[in-house]
């Protein structure tokens, strides 16, 4: 071996060394570097009115729901993560998991039915029959992922009202982790929201009409931005992250984290002026 | 007031909030105060120990070597781990708090019992096992081999790193001063047991588990930054 040039051997990846952690890491990572794209696609596509000829048809269903699987297992695994650290023991864990599984898998069903129902242009009304037992299955489904997702939040509660200490704050590398997370947590109660409130236009429009009806301008611009921003925020650091662990950097942490928070910071600007002007 | 503004004021005194427990009694920890005069100079460790000697015969510290290169006395000073003996007044304004190292059970105020880290330690094989050569091989300096090894060698197992990291708070990590003690001996090419070791870190508790938040590097007082160590680890499990 000592024969071997040392950048070889460095470069030779170890045989049959899957494990986990090491599956976790490619699935956190490939679903959040893909959702980030699909993300901005859809913000610009729903929201800013870019490509609008385009929002239609099956590849525009086939975006939409590949968006939706994304958002939804990269939301999953990284609740997990945060749960899965802040959990007292392996039972606290394992309902995490189970939580955050079945939270998910009410959201898709939820979220995919909307999306088809959408695409297939049924308008609510015209079948009033379905239209009630669909207004029953989304309710109960988004209430059993709520309760699922509730119960994730009550297990990092409980944890903290443990007195476990939340860490150490004036580090660089502290608050973006803490930022990641927080940006991670809000997308996810966002996503959540989000999907249940557009699953209820095809079979309840008054219902999602006084629910955006309720917010103004006013009220509305500011969480918008504030979504831009995290999405932004979220998605620029990961790829921060990711860019960290293949390439590695030596003492460049701090000054990453806080550029990615300016780099952040600018992009969402133009989305201020457009929101400003009201698109 | 607790500090004069100059060194080398002789007249200053400094005011130590020491957080201190005696398990045996104490249900919980409790903060006390002392104020004791402080020469140019003087470090935490010595403000300490002129507590100890003529104020509080009871304030539990743990020293050894008293020039930085033991790191028996890593404690938390102002909120950021360090070593008592390194850490200078003169640089610490205001009241100083002293704390024992987080995630580590106390024995008594600022000494930890420091088993639970050097388990962590333990489970890398932090030992190098060469082929059984009489002599293992020299490696020249200035070789690359070497060079990817040097920066990451000098760790004194003072514990700083372990108790900065918050990912070693859920339990089952094995910590960055373990992870860079790894690295050490993985990217020596002279060691054996490199297969065995990936196997370790790349499990659960290992590299993978690391946030990248690198509270380790910002802490350590040798300025070793074992998050570097874990992430080529974690570059070479990808193929980087």
């Amino acid at each position: 071996m000592l024969g071997q040039p040392y950048a070889a051997a460095r470069r030779t990846r170890p045989r049959g060394l899957v494990t986990a952690p090491l599956i976790e890491w490619y699935a956190i990572r490939l679903t959040g570097a893909m959702l980030f794209v699909l993300a901005l696609g859809h913000l610009g596509a729903m929201h800013y009115g870019a490509g609008v000829g385009l929002r239609a048809g099956p590849l525009w269903l086939g975006f939409e729901w590949l968006l939706l699987l994304l958002a939804l297992s990269h939301a999953a695994l990284g609740l997990h993560t945060i749960v899965r650290d802040a959990a007292a023991g392996a039972g606290a864990r394992l309902l995490g998991v189970a939580a955050l599984g079945a939270a998910g898998l009410a959201l898709l069903a939820i979220g995919s039915a909307a999306l088809l129902t959408l695409s297939l242009g049924t308008v609510a009304g015209s079948a009033p029959g379905s239209s009630d037992a669909a207004r029953a299955v989304i309710l109960v489904l988004s209430l059993a992922a709520y309760a699922a997702l509730a119960v994730s939040a009550a297990l990092f509660v409980a944890r903290l009202a443990q007195g476990a200490p939340l860490g150490r704050w004036g580090l660089a590398g502290q608050c973006a982790w803490a930022l990641h997370r927080a940006t991670g947590v809000a997308l996810a109660g966002f996503l959540a929201i989000h999907v249940v409130d557009v699953a209820l236009l095809p079979v309840a429009p008054e219902v999602f009409g006084r629910s955006v009806a309720s917010g103004t301008r006013l009220t509305l611009a500011p969480i918008e931005l504030l979504i831009v921003l995290a999405v932004l925020y979220h998605g620029l650091n990961g790829l921060r992250l990711i860019a960290m662990d293949l390439w590695p950097t030596r003492r460049l942490p701090g000054r990453l984290a806080a550029g990615t928070i300016v780099f952040a910071v600018a992009l969402t600007l133009p989305s201020a002026v457009l929101l400003l002007r009201g698109r | 007031m607790s500090h004069a503004t100059s060194p080398a004021d002789p007249a200053r005194t400094v005011r130590l909030r020491v957080r201190r427990l005696d398990p045996s009694r104490d249900r919980r920890p409790r903060w006390q105060q002392y104020e004791t005069p402080a020469r140019p100079k003087m470090s935490v460790l010595d403000a300490l120990f002129a507590v100890l000697e003529q104020q509080d015969g009871s304030l539990a510290f743990r020293y050894s070597c008293r020039t930085q290169m033991c790191g028996s006395c890593a404690v938390v000073i102002n909120g950021r781990e360090g070593l008592a003996c390194g850490a200078r007044l003169d640089d610490l304004p205001g009241t100083v708090t002293v704390e024992p190292l987080r995630h580590l059970p106390v024995i008594k105020d600022l000494v930890v019992d420091m088993a639970p880290f050097f388990a962590a330690y333990a489970a890398i094989a932090p030992s190098f096992h060469g082929d059984g050569s009489a002599e293992p091989a020299v490696l020249p300096p200035a070789s690359g081999a070497r060079e990817a090894v040097d920066e990451h060698l000098m760790c004194i197992t003072c514990g700083a790193c372990y108790s900065a990291c918050p990912t070693v708070r859920r339990g089952g990590y094995l910590g960055p001063a373990a992870l860079n003690r790894a690295y050490t001996l993985i990217a020596d090419v002279r060691d054996i047991d490199t297969e065995e070791r990936l196997h370790t870190v790349a499990g659960a508790g290992g590299v993978f588990s690391c946030r990248n938040v690198g509270n380790c590097a910002a802490v350590c007082p040798l300025r070793l930054e074992p998050l570097r160590a874990i992430q080529r680890l974690r570059a070479r499990m990808l193929g980087g």
